[in-house]
């Protein structure tokens, strides 16, 4: 009788999160649907400035040699029971090795950053989305505006930025993940989305000096810019009449390395290529191009918007 | 008793001598070896073996079975990805050595190097299979060999349990045969394995490992295909 007690408490405590999840749900589906993001032109938009924390970077981590070890276990096994705990504890050391590893190899990659370490202690995000929302290029208007300060009036685009350097220095990369929010809502986003762009590899022949000259200005600067390049993909994204393009293979420049990349090829222009992830992320990369190419009406471009906004 | 102890030493003996073989070391590939454009290059492929997935370090029927089940999902979505260039890998292959001037031609027949008698003569860098029979059947002087053994997807094992996370996959071997000496005058060993970028296990579609499997595609291909670029 009192095991039947006991059954019924733990059933009903597992089932009361579900119940408070599944009011959420239900909540949620009644709810009014989201605003849709207008088109760039009819759109001015606020980029919001959280409070200020230091810019993540890490180092382009390579896992390919990460856990390819295959082997004979033999098991300690005087009963079933026995053999059970065997597996089971294998099982747990296994994933404790397994973690350790990627987290030592991510470690790694994180030591091309030491030298940069005085720069990026100084790089807060402030500075960084200030800097980035007065660079990007679509909407009809745009503006900073500090998180305390918003008037929950227009249209508000918040930012999760995070960095990484090539283990050769010559490119950065930027995450971002941008949400947007329509005007008197800052709950459900009507576009959330990880975008990221990789900066043309430069061919300065001492990355270090080059970075950090003028208190890391060109690292600071080419942050922004790739920030800002990341909104006006999203932006123009967020009201982009989806096509299907087909999925293919397509090459891109990671540093001073060729990668690929499955998608779908969204544009090619400027010696950038701009393509849909199989997870549905959007990515801005330089492709391997005669430098002759990208001289004529291109500029320095990093992002690459649709051509169409 | 010491008798038996002596048996079982001299038959352990007998079976690691059998294992210890000299592996084939690499050979770089080279124009000069076809100096006369006379000369003919035939380029095979072995058959294609299916988008799979492998779980090597799984050894015992249990274990099998134990990977097996737990990589059902991935299993079943392989079989649904394309070998996307693989099978024209010969004539890529082909073309690169027409543009080196040699006189290259595709046969499209699958080489099944299991069937071909054992070689006559052993040694450094000579096939262990003699390839000389198909001089006369092919017309050509010279066989280029892509095997192909592996394309998919492998997720290594320590019995029972993973030991690493599945990767994109493929492993094969290039090699090309003197079919006047039976002598290896090309042999690369190809063992791509990709990562899956973030997290892997998301079915029913596996988007990170499927771009994986992509991009080891991409690479196995070049690793093969780079040698006759010049």
């Amino acid at each position: 009788m009192s095991r039947s007690a006991l059954i019924v408490a733990i059933a009903l405590l597992v089932m009361a999160p579900c119940a408070t999840l599944r009011t959420a749900w239900a909540s949620g589906k009644n709810a009014p649907a989201v605003a849709s993001v207008p088109a760039p032109a009819a759109l001015s938009w606020s980029l919001e400035i959280p409070l200020d924390t230091r810019v993540p970077f890490s180092g382009v981590a390579n896992f390919d040699n990460a856990g390819n070890s295959a082997g004979a276990m033999l098991y300690p096994a005087p009963n079933a029971i026995g053999l059970l705990a065997a597996v089971l504890t294998h099982a747990a050391i296994e994933k404790s090795s397994r973690n350790s590893e990627k987290s030592k190899v991510q470690k790694d990659a994180d030591k091309v950053l030491d030298p940069y370490q005085p720069v990026l202690d100084d790089f807060l995000t402030g500075t960084l989305l200030g800097r980035g929302a007065s660079l990007a290029t679509v909407g009809a208007g745009r503006q900073a505006v500090l998180r305390e300060r918003d008037d929950h009036q227009g249209w508000l685009v918040r930012v999760t930025p995070a960095y990484s350097m090539t283990q050769d220095q010559t490119t950065l990369v930027l995450d971002n993940v941008v949400e947007i929010y329509g005007p008197n809502e800052r709950q459900r986003a009507s576009y959330v989305n990880t975008i990221r762009v990789i900066s043309t590899a430069r061919s300065e022949q001492d990355m270090l000096s080059y970075w950090t000259r003028d208190q890391g200005m060109p690292l600071k600067e080419e942050s922004a810019e790739l920030l800002a390049a990341s909104l006006d993909i999203a932006i123009a994204d967020a009201s982009r009449v989806k096509a299907d393009p087909q999925f293919k293979t397509v090459r891109y420049m990671e540093g001073r390395a060729e990668r690929v990349e499955r998608g779908q090829l969204l544009a090619e222009q400027c010696g950038r290529v701009l393509l849909r992830s199989l997870r549905g992320t959007l990515m801005s990369a330089p492709i391997k191009t005669d430098e002759t190419m990208t001289s004529s009406g291109c500029g320095d471009q990093t992002a690459n918007t649709d051509p169409s906004t | 008793m010491q008798f038996r102890i002596a048996v079982v030493f001299v038959a352990a003996a007998a079976l690691l001598t059998g294992c210890a073989g000299a592996p084939q070391k690499p050979i770089a590939f080279s124009t000069p070896a076809h100096d006369a454009s006379a000369q003919k290059v035939g380029v095979v492929m072995t058959t294609l073996p299916k988008v799979d997935v492998s779980t090597p370090g799984a050894g015992c029927l249990l274990c099998m079975a134990a990977a097996s089940m737990a990589n059902s999902k991935l299993t079943s979505y392989s079989h649904s990805l394309p070998q996307e260039g693989l099978p024209k890998l010969k004539e890529d292959v082909a073309n690169l050595l027409r543009k080196r001037g040699l006189n290259a031609v595709v046969i499209n027949d699958d080489l099944d190097v299991s069937k071909l008698p054992g070689a006559k003569t052993n040694g450094a860098d000579m096939a262990k299979k003699d390839f000389s029979s198909l001089r006369a059947k092919y017309a050509v002087d010279h066989l280029v060999v892509i095997d192909i053994q592996e394309v998919g997807f492998e997720r290594p094992y320590s019995a029972y349990i993973p030991s690493g996370d599945p990767k994109g996959v493929v492993i094969g071997l290039g090699y090309e045969v003197n079919l006047a000496t039976n002598a290896y005058e090309w042999y690369a060993p190809i063992g791509i394995r990709v990562a899956a970028e973030g997290k892997w296990d998301e079915p029913p579609t596996f988007p990170g490992l499927t771009n994986a499997y992509f991009q080891a595609l991409e690479a196995g291909k070049d690793k093969f295909l780079e040698p006759f670029k010049g």
